[in-house]
């Protein structure tokens, strides 16, 4: 097997709030007072990471453990303090309810300018442009600007775009949950056959059951350090364990 | 073996495209790296030169010759009596009273109180820099000339510095003929133009090859790296002009009807404004407004819009991986189809007001280039303190305004104090703005220097921009 994304002793500390100024005045006064004083923040702290292509790596852990930060680091958002991450592939993230989007535009605009952020290229896009109509169902109204659009079709759109263009590595953060309950069967089973296609794909959530549905590893992850990483039903239960306890 | 192919090809493309390009640039610049023209302004006219009646009147002036090839003096000619006849004969001399050129004019043939142009035939050739007498007998015709103390720019007069050499009937007079003189100065420059297509062709080609080289053997290095950002990234920074482009008149009835309007209503504000205050003595006044109006306008747009691209697009930034340069340079590069747009009212003006087309507008590409360059540096700058101070976007809107005035673009250039000019020049937009009056109004272009000086004005901004830029953005997330 090959590895696509490794991460090696890989740390994120940032300084904390006090040294934040984002104007002029505020900058100066600490100048001045020599308060250039700040604290050190570990959200990752050592962490190692393989995936092998074709994984399917759920990430778990409370609140502020660090998932997030750590999905950045390994697509590239993030240059890390210390250590070092490589990924071979493509990654594209699943964008949030329409950041790459602009309202201005028609939806078959917007489709070309969110596949080019998600770092695809005319032709591409272009291929794949019938499935992810057909896939967002939205018909027509692909060519009305999308401020016209319920949030639920942008929501679709959004989905289709980042689920059809078939990147490498494809990172979802929490947002399976889009469209009427239809589209979210419709949507969990696009996801699986992504999966089966053998896109590796980094999962973070918080829904056990949709980990344990979709994932073959878990990483648990706990205050910015590996708490566990393993095949998916033991570190599942340790974490369930865990949790339940408080 | 197919790879190969494609690079000569590409080789032979580039050949191609730069001896046509090289022939062409030389075919513009050629006279004007030759020869310029050179010319003095005359002062202002306080009166006639006073000519004792009963005595055969002589006039001399000592003026510098600034000219290698000194074609003609224009002096302005007055009565002191109401009938003139007669040889008013014009002898010019060198400083030691060697006779260079003798010319004889007739008093009934003169246009009174306007500069009369009197022609050196065959031109003085070879006294730049020495001091030459203009001797005038006008004997008993009843003819004397203009002379003045101060200079007029705008509607400020000053006094001249050099008012010194006026001797009337052998009793020196406090003054200065009022005259102008043209000639041309022998430059010799043109072999550059080949010099300089040179070498940008062989810095291309090296680039190229180089780049051709090193992804054939896949080579980390970095015009690898350059070919594939190329690769990956045009088409993204393609859809995002188009995004820039197509939201930026939505909704707006006229759309890009504006990129049209705006310059001409701004031209039509200032043509109002100044017409009455200034008296602008200035050539083709709606064009050099417009000229100075098109070029800053897009400076101050892509600047203002460039320097939030980071901050706006923070929720992309903060989530996909892209080089986060591709923002700004979408910004400058969407305002410059702005600018192109914006070229067409100029040239509807320049038509209109009967500005004559010359060759040298051939030479409008570099002016865009290096106002891009100029803009993008600004921009690079700009969008990066924006990031760490937020402040940024409101003090440079303070700083566009006092940069318009700064820069000449509603006034002429000779309302500076000269003792000012020369921090005056080291603004890069007037180099740019001076690059384009001079190819557009002016009809030539511009001498070598200031090419030098608008090189300097586009890339060392521009090299500043990309070393800063590329030094904090990894920092740019934990701010956003």
């Amino acid at each position: 097997m090959d590895t696509i994304i490794r991460a090696e002793n890989v740390s994120m500390c940032f300084r904390m709030d006090t040294t934040r100024t984002t104007n002029l005045k505020e900058w100066f006064v600490k100048w001045l007072k020599r308060e250039q004083k700040y604290e050190k923040f570990y959200a990752l702290k050592d962490v190692n990471l393989e995936v092998e292509r074709g994984d399917v790596l759920g990430i778990v852990g409370r609140n502020g453990s660090g998932k997030s930060t750590l999905l950045k680091v390994i697509s590239g958002i993030y240059k890390p303090t210390a250590g070092r991450a490589v990924s071979a592939g493509r990654v594209a993230p699943m964008l949030e309810l329409g950041s790459g989007f602009d309202p201005e535009l028609t939806g078959v605009e917007n489709i070309y300018l969110n596949g080019a952020i998600l770092g695809f290229d005319e032709k591409h896009l272009q291929e794949k442009y019938d499935e992810i109509l057909d896939f967002s169902e939205l018909g027509e109204f692909i060519y009305q600007p999308l401020k016209t659009y319920s949030s639920g079709m942008v929501m679709r759109l959004a989905f289709s775009v980042a689920t059809m263009v078939e990147p490498e590595i494809l990172i979802v953060d929490e947002i399976l949950a889009v469209g009427d309950p239809a589209f979210q069967r419709k949507s969990f089973e696009r996801m699986m056959q992504i999966i089966r296609g053998g896109t590796t794909v980094l999962f973070v959530s918080h829904n056990m059951e949709q980990i344990r549905e979709l994932c073959t590893k878990v990483m648990w992850l706990d205050h910015g350090q590996v708490r566990e990483i393993g095949p998916m039903k033991d570190v599942c239960d340790r974490y369930e364990a865990a949790m339940a306890q408080g | 073996m197919t790879q190969e192919k494609t690079l000569g090809k590409k080789i032979l493309l580039l050949t191609v495209a730069f001896a046509v390009l090289a022939a062409v640039f030389f075919w513009v610049v050629r006279e004007n790296w030759e020869y310029t023209s050179v010319q003095t302004d005359p002062l202002t006219s306080s009166g006639l030169i006073p000519l004792a009646e009963d005595r055969e009147a002589v006039i001399l002036q000592e003026f510098p010759c600034e000219a290698d090839e000194l074609e003609q003096i224009s002096l302005v000619p007055g009565r002191i009596r109401p009938e003139t006849a007669g040889k008013i004969r014009i002898t010019l001399l060198k400083a030691d009273g060697t006779v260079l050129r003798t010319v004889e004019l007739d008093a009934a043939g003169l246009k009174y109180d306007e500069m009369n142009v009197i022609p050196l035939e065959p031109a003085v050739d070879g006294c730049r820099g020495q001091k030459l007498i203009l001797r005038i007998d006008s004997g008993d015709t009843g003819v004397s000339f203009q002379y003045g103390k101060t200079i007029t720019a705008g509607k400020f007069e000053m006094e001249a510095k050099d008012t010194a050499g006026l001797t009337v009937q052998g009793t020196p007079l406090e003054g200065k003929a009022v005259m102008a003189t043209r000639g041309q100065n022998r430059l010799g420059l043109s072999w550059l133009a080949w010099v300089l297509a040179g070498v940008c062709y062989l810095g291309c080609l090296f680039v190229l090859i180089r780049t051709e080289q090193s992804v054939k053997a896949q080579k980390n290095d970095i015009f690898f790296m350059m070919a594939e950002v190329r690769k990956r990234y045009s088409f993204l920074l393609k859809q995002l002009i188009h995004r820039d482009f197509k939201t930026k008149y939505q909704a707006s009835v006229l759309g890009v009807l504006w990129s049209f309007l705006n310059p001409l209503l701004s031209m039509t504000v200032y043509l109002i404004v100044f017409s009455l205050i200034f008296r602008s003595n200035i050539e083709y006044f709606p064009a050099y407004l417009l000229t100075g109006i098109v070029l800053f306008n897009y400076f101050s747009e892509s600047t203002t819009q460039g320097l939030n691209s980071i901050v706006v697009n923070r929720a992309l930034i903060t989530k996909v991986y892209m080089p986060k340069m591709i923002y700004p340079l979408a910004k400058v590069l969407s305002s410059a189809v702005n600018l192109l747009i914006s070229f067409i009212p100029m040239f509807i003006v320049m038509l209109v007001t009967g500005v004559p087309f010359h060759k040298s507008l051939l030479l409008l590409p570099l002016v865009v280039v290096f106002l891009v360059c100029f803009c993008l540096g600004m921009t690079l700058i700009l969008s990066t303190l924006n990031v760490f101070f937020r402040d940024t976007q409101f003090l440079w809107g303070i700083l566009v305004t006092i940069w318009n005035f700064l820069t000449p673009i509603f006034y002429p250039e000779t309302i500076i104090p000269a003792a000012f000019r020369t921090v005056y020049h080291m603004n890069p937009l007037y180099q740019i703005v001076y690059f384009m009056r001079c190819i557009t109004v002016g009809g030539v272009s511009p001498t070598p220097l200031t090419y030098l000086y608008c090189c300097l004005a586009a890339f060392i901004p521009l090299a500043l921009g990309l070393y800063i830029f590329r030094k904090q953005q990894d920092r740019f997330v934990i701010y956003l």
